[in-house]
């Protein structure tokens, strides 16, 4: 890292935003029910005054920040804050209703601060030597690399196949809407030209996350439960915190570095990551039979690899161009508004963007430390906001900040009518993250599918010719046969358990 | 998977149908086979499949004495359709408060259309109406010197364009 980047990050300016986004996105996420996605986007339009370098490392802080505090209102109410920290929700609650809130949240921070810093150095040793092999890649490779994302996010859903497929596939409709790449006719506009230009991405997400979250909100009646009494002095937990994440050292190692790998699969998020972690964990562990009720060794697990994961997901991002989550694709969103396109050259042509990226990222996870414990400590009045007070400052951010992203109405009605999508999708059970992943790539895979069609004068063969384009086909195609093998065997799996239960129910 | 999965296999299929239909209209480029409408009609028939395949099995397991139709009625048991049908009304109206929003917007001014809308949301979710009036007066306040006066976007004035600062 150059000298110059070191003085920009620790200008005042920049200090200043870090702090506010720090502060910030501990807020939202600790707020149940408003995730580290939303407050990404729900930023999107202040980004838009600053310079890029500052954007980048505003998404930074305040993604970092919320997936931890995502684990506040989970400890306190058993309600994840972000679906980051829904994989040892259960193991949180249990440990503060024993009186241990404080000392769960500190390690679950002190973790997560650790593998947020492990994470963006592994990506920082591994993306540039990726970058190197990116930069011959053509047409054909990057549509593969879309295709594999697409299919990863398909794979890592929790959802039913066929629904998590039909998710992605309303995700690439929604990004054919707009003038076509190839020879500039309309589609699916209904002669709405201020549809041309495609759903625009930052409404698209507002109305999938923050009204649907809203619509949720408006159609369960349920109070929240009141939050657990905290029963533990500060620095008693802080004691507590630190000896017990000595004595899970090593799973705190391991979680950072498998966190921040499935991270960096396009398509797989911080979610993922601390699933599937904790479900390692729980392998690995000497004591499995006390996960799930209150066992502290989970939380490590799961805690570091979710904030190692938000650096992984950079990696496909600043490399390829193509977003790992949902929040990547926010950020990459921002980067072309400001003329800047990521992919394996941006570490040639702007290194002062991958710099400030590194920088951003371990200052954060510094940061985080102190005004964590601020929150932690102040955490019991925070999850006690009504939603009757939330949701309608929500409601009229996302509305404004929707408007602000175009200047016209139209984002108002591409809200709402996301909004009513993805509300309907999530009651149904089918999963949301496909579907943003489709509008994000949907545009990056028609058009290199297009301009390979076009070289290859519709030889579809072509798309193997290269030897890495061929690699990453048969990766692609793998992927499906798994998936196609998942799918029978759910519907297997289904009719088993239909025909053993069905008799046994009857009596009831 | 539930019975509830009929209706949005039923729904997926017949939009898929629906986008195939628009996307075979579309012109193919010059001299090739296809053009423009070659990815819509992949993504429209991906959205059939997966909705035939919903309907398959959603129909399979409905032909035996099925646990899910038990389980869905005890559902039913605990949440009386009374709430049901409330939760429906909220939903209803909070889809109608923002599309009145768009509607409104540009001709009766961003801070016209934010305090009814922000303050019909606000009692939607429960907040008496001194309380409502209250945030989303300073709501609206803050939204303005965050958004226009900070940041320059452009909220439309609409009826108070005379009183505009």
């Amino acid at each position: 890292m150059d000298i110059d980047t070191l003085l920009r990050l620790f200008s005042p300016q920049s200090l200043t935003v870090l702090a506010l986004c720090t502060l910030y996105g501990t807020l939202v996420g600790a707020m149940p029910g408003l995730t580290a996605t939303m407050a990404v986007a729900l930023l999107v339009p202040f980004t838009y005054v600053m310079d890029p370098l500052m954007a980048i490392s505003a998404i930074v802080a305040t993604t970092t920040t919320a997936i931890f505090a995502g684990d506040i209102p989970g400890a306190l109410l058993r309600i994840p804050g972000t679906p980051a920290s829904a994989a040892y929700v259960e193991d949180a609650f249990q440990l503060s209703s024993a009186g241990k809130s404080r000392s769960t949240l500190l390690i679950s921070l002190l973790a997560a601060s650790i593998g947020g810093i492990v994470g963006v150095v592994l990506l920082a040793l591994i993306a540039p030597q990726l970058a190197r092999v990116a930069i011959g890649f053509s047409s054909h490779e990057v549509f593969w690399l879309a295709t594999l994302g697409l299919s990863c996010a398909v794979m890592t859903s929790n959802a039913s196949v066929i629904k998590s497929f039909a998710s992605l596939f309303i995700g690439l409709f929604i990004a054919c809407i707009g003038i076509d790449v190839a020879v500039g006719h309309p589609r699916f506009t209904f002669g709405w030209y201020e549809l041309f230009d495609g759903v625009s991405f930052i409404p698209a997400i507002i109305g999938l996350f923050a009204l649907s979250e809203i619509m949720r909100a408006a159609s369960s009646g349920k109070r929240q439960p009141p939050p657990i009494e905290v029963r533990e002095t500060l620095p008693q937990a802080c004691r507590e915190a630190i000896a017990t994440l000595a004595r899970y050292r090593r799973n705190v190692a391991r979680s950072s570095v498998a966190g921040t790998l499935i991270g960096a699969l396009p398509g797989a998020g911080a979610d993922i990551a601390a699933w599937i972690c904790y479900a390692f964990s729980k392998r690995f562990s000497r004591q499995p039979e006390r996960y799930g009720k209150g066992h502290i060794e989970g939380i490590v697990d799961g805690g570091s690899a979710n904030n190692a994961a938000i650096g992984g997901a950079w990696t496909p991002a600043l490399v390829f161009g193509i977003p790992g989550d949902s929040v990547t694709a926010i950020a990459i969103g921002i980067l072309l508004l400001n003329g800047l396109s990521p992919g394996p050259r941006i570490f040639t042509d702007n290194p002062e963007i991958v710099h400030t990226l590194y920088g951003a990222f371990a200052l954060t996870n510094l940061l985080m430390i102190p005004v964590g414990i601020a929150v932690i400590a102040l955490s019991s009045r925070i999850v006690r906001v009504p939603r009757r007070v939330l949701m309608p400052i929500v409601l009229l951010f996302s509305l404004v900040g929707a408007y602000a992203i175009t200047n016209s109405v139209v984002a108002v009605w591409i809200v709402l009518a996301l909004g009513i999508l993805g509300h309907a999708m999530e009651a149904t059970g089918f999963p949301l993250a496909p579907a943003i992943l489709g509008i994000v790539l949907g545009g990056i895979v028609e058009e290199n599918f297009m301009t390979s069609m076009i070289k290859s004068q519709g030889d579809l063969l072509a798309f193997f010719e290269r030897p890495w384009a061929a690699a990453l086909g048969v990766l692609t195609l793998m992927v499906w046969t798994v998936l196609l093998c998942r799918a029978l065997y759910e519907g297997y799996k289904r009719q088993r358990a239909l025909s053993f239960n069905a008799p046994k129910r009857e009596p009831r | 998977m539930t019975r509830t999965d009929l209706f949005p296999g039923l729904l997926l299929v017949l939009f898929g149908a629906l986008v195939f239909w628009r996307a075979s209209t579309f012109p193919s480029m010059a001299g090739l086979p296809y053009g423009p409408g070659l990815f819509p009609s992949i993504a429209a028939v991906g959205l059939m499949v997966c909705g035939v395949l919903l309907l398959i099995s959603t129909l399979l397991i409905r032909q035996r004495p099925t646990p899910a139709s038990t389980s869905a009625q005890s559902e039913e048991d605990q949440n009386p359709p009374m709430h049901h049908r409330r939760a429906g009304i909220r939903l209803a109206l909070l889809v109608l408060i923002v599309a009145g929003f768009g509607l409104a917007l540009e001709p009766l001014g961003f801070h016209l259309t934010s305090l009814l809308a922000i303050t019909a949301t606000a009692l939607l979710f429960g907040l008496n109406l001194p309380r409502a009036l209250c945030l989303s007066v300073s709501l609206i306040f803050g939204v303005h010197l965050l958004f226009y006066s900070l940041m320059n976007v452009p909220l439309p004035w609409g009826v108070l364009t005379p009183l505009a600062w």
